[in-house]
């Protein structure tokens, strides 16, 4: 059922994924018996590996799930041998149930305590897209009684920046909406720039919503710092050049078609010219160059001590 | 200037750590004098806190007012020093008594200056490398106090040597026949180019005079005195002989988790000039002044004031800049020379994370 809500985008945003899969599993668990002839460890992951299959057939997981995902074969595979079967699904429940609230829930709030240090009064302060770590920092901000206001920065054809900007505005913060398209011109006015990640990689490079790639290096250029908030379960050791390989592609007909706007249809007969494909990239990957700091639950960051931290994460997860 | 006090005033205070290096440095005024004459307080008779917390308050101010006199010990290596003190004459019993006296001596300690990075950057370090070792918990107090003694002195040697170590790790640099220009008077700094005047190495070096402390009149005189060829440039004519320096070298007050260095007003932009015409940039600065603030711009620092004398009375309406350092971002940097080795500007956060977590 959560493969079919992935499927319509009902569930869209890296940490909101997560935590709705982990919660399928474990409801999963829960209701897992063990067949007779086999073990709990090798069944349940064989189990789990199926379950994945028809996720990724609905929609190519995340680096954050594929992260979490093999968290949750490791804690399988290290339960003793000698635990019951009731005691086994317990303590694998207990454990997802600690994996959400540590590395997201807590990580989050520490993030938000290090992010806001950086807002001042009178800042001006630009996000893209829509992300669940600047909202919570954006709001905390707002309520400890910091001035400022907020540029959202949205694009087609998923215009996620709406919804965002709706829950601001609901609060009370002074927002401004614009298209990507604008991004030069409204950048001389911003003073920092809040991005998400859904994951960041090895060299320090940003693997974030199509469109981020843009913004940052137009603040770069602008010379406005560009800070990035991401959980430490996002890093990962893979290292990545560009946004082609090992991207996501998404719907072409979100492209040719604009909702609400029946007349524009130009590109209806896409699928039958020849020499024309439509590309509707998920993801892209952003330079370190242009990124100035990474805000994570382990404190700030610069993006090239990365690797340090995903060394450290990786040693951590091994003694648990 | 040496009862300094923790002063706690509102408006603007002087940074007590420039008025230190401005008495052992610099060219005064005697209006800067009055003016310093009248922000000393008398000491406070400081606390309503019980008798012993008030002997370690007054012992630890007096423990690093002791260290510092001497104008060759870097302040925080003082401040080092002044904590170990309290860990030998402390009167606690136990593991967390002892653990809260350090603390509340390290507070008082960064209460003294708040704007000076490098001691504050120097406690906190102190705090978490005393404090790490895990097999204290278990052992018997007094064997675990001395431990601590022993950690602390160890600190303070590594501390003490570090000029020494960076001297001889930037040997390697200097090559015959070069130019360095330098900023200010950096203790460091100046210790790297003592030892290579020692081994006999031709270099000549073109100092800035580094106003408003014109710290850089003293630094020349200093090398002259090393029979090095020095030349006094005034700061606006960086630019000018920049074509002829080979190398920039300076020190730092505090090395940020950036890689960014924060230093006496001016640094960045002579950074900035030899970033744009590709001369390195080396920052010489002991390990201790790595410090866990992460700078985006240079209003993200706290500003450190400083009374700058024109010669000439200034009429009331004109506001004067008076902040004595600025932040140089990590991409105008080159190397940085510390007593850990001859380090990238991005290995300062690795080793802060390493650490620290």
């Amino acid at each position: 059922m959560v493969g079919l809500q992935y499927l319509s985008g009902d569930i869209s945003g890296g940490n909101a994924r997560c935590i709705a899969m982990l919660q399928a599993f474990q409801d999963a668990i829960r209701d897992y018996t063990v067949p007779s002839e086999k073990t709990l460890v090798r069944d349940l992951t064989a189990k789990i590996s199926s379950y994945v299959s028809f996720l990724i057939e609905c929609r190519p997981l995340s680096i954050s799930m594929g992260n979490a995902i093999r968290f949750l074969k490791s804690q399988i595979a290290k339960l003793p041998l000698t635990l019951s079967e009731s005691e086994s699904k317990s303590s694998l429940q207990s454990d997802i149930e600690n994996f959400i609230y540590e590395k997201i829930i807590l990580a989050d709030k520490a993030i938000v305590e290090h992010a806001v240090t950086k807002i001042r009064d009178g800042d001006v302060l630009l996000t893209y897209g829509s992300s669940s770590a600047v909202e919570m920092i954006l709001l905390h901000a707002y309520e400890l009684g910091k001035q400022f206001r907020v540029v959202v920065v949205d694009s087609r054809p998923r215009l996620r920046g709406k919804l965002l900007l709706r829950r601001l505005v609901e609060k009370g913060l002074s927002c401004t909406y614009t298209h990507i398209n604008a991004v030069s011109y409204i950048m001389q006015e911003v003073t920092r720039v809040f991005l998400g990640a859904s994951s960041v990689l090895s060299n320090g490079t940003v693997y974030s919503g199509v469109g981020t790639a843009c913004v940052a290096m137009v603040a770069h250029s602008f010379h406005v710092p560009v800070i990035v908030c991401c959980e430490a379960f996002k890093f990962h050791e893979r290292v990545q050049l560009d946004s082609i390989c090992s991207n996501e592609l998404g719907d072409p007909d979100a492209i040719s078609k604009v909702s609400g706007r029946e007349d524009v249809n130009d590109l209806d007969a896409w699928a039958n010219t020849e020499n024309l494909q439509l590309l509707n990239l998920i993801y892209d990957a952003t330079p370190s160059d242009y990124v100035s700091m990474i805000v994570t639950d382990y404190g700030m960051i610069p993006p090239t001590s990365v690797p340090v931290v995903v060394r450290k994460y990786s040693r951590e997860q091994v003694w648990i | 200037m040496e009862s300094e006090a923790p002063t706690m005033e509102n408006n603007p205070k002087i940074s007590a750590y420039y008025q230190t290096r401005l008495a052992h440095f610099g060219v005064v005024s005697t209006e800067w004098l009055a003016q310093a004459q009248s922000a000393t307080n008398p000491l406070p008779s400081s606390s309503t806190d019980s008798d012993t917390d008030k002997d370690t308050n007054f012992s630890v101010i007096d423990e690093f007012n002791r260290w510092r006199s001497h104008p060759d010990l870097a302040e925080a290596v003082a401040a080092i020093r002044a904590l170990a003190a309290v860990i030998s004459s402390s009167k606690a019993s136990t593991m967390m008594q002892l653990e809260i006296e350090l603390k509340n001596a390290s507070d008082t300690l960064k209460a003294w200056d708040t704007t000076s990075i490098s001691l504050t950057a120097a406690s906190d370090l102190f705090m978490r490398y005393v404090t790490r070792t895990s097999a204290l918990e278990f052992e018997e107090f007094n064997s675990a106090k001395s431990r601590l003694i022993e950690r602390a002195d160890k600190f303070g040697e590594i501390s003490y040597k570090a000029r020494k170590i960076i001297a001889m790790l930037s040997q390697d640099f200097i090559f015959d026949g070069c130019t360095i220009l330098v900023h200010g008077f950096s203790r460091v700094v100046f210790e790297v180019l003592k030892l290579a005047a020692h081994n006999k190495k031709r270099f000549r070096v073109f100092c800035t005079e580094g106003r408003p402390d014109r710290t850089g009149l003293r630094l020349s005189h200093e090398l002259a005195k090393l029979d090095v060829p020095v030349k006094l440039v005034i700061d606006s004519a960086v630019a000018y002989t920049m074509d002829e320096v080979d190398m920039v070298i300076v020190g730092a007050d505090g090395v940020v988790e950036s890689g960014g260095i924060i230093n006496m007003m001016g640094t960045y932009q002579i950074a900035l000039v030899a970033k744009s015409m590709n001369k390195p940039v080396y920052v010489a600065a002991e390990s201790y002044k790595f410090a866990r603030h992460y700078l985006l711009d240079q209003k993200d620092l706290v500003p450190a004031i400083r009374p700058v004398d024109f010669g000439v009375p200034i009429p009331l309406k004109v506001d004067v800049e008076c902040s004595a350092r600025d932040y140089t971002p990590p991409q105008y940097l080159t190397l940085l020379f510390t007593d850990l080795g001859v380090l990238t500007p991005s290995v300062v956060s690795d080793e802060l994370i390493q650490l620290y977590l």
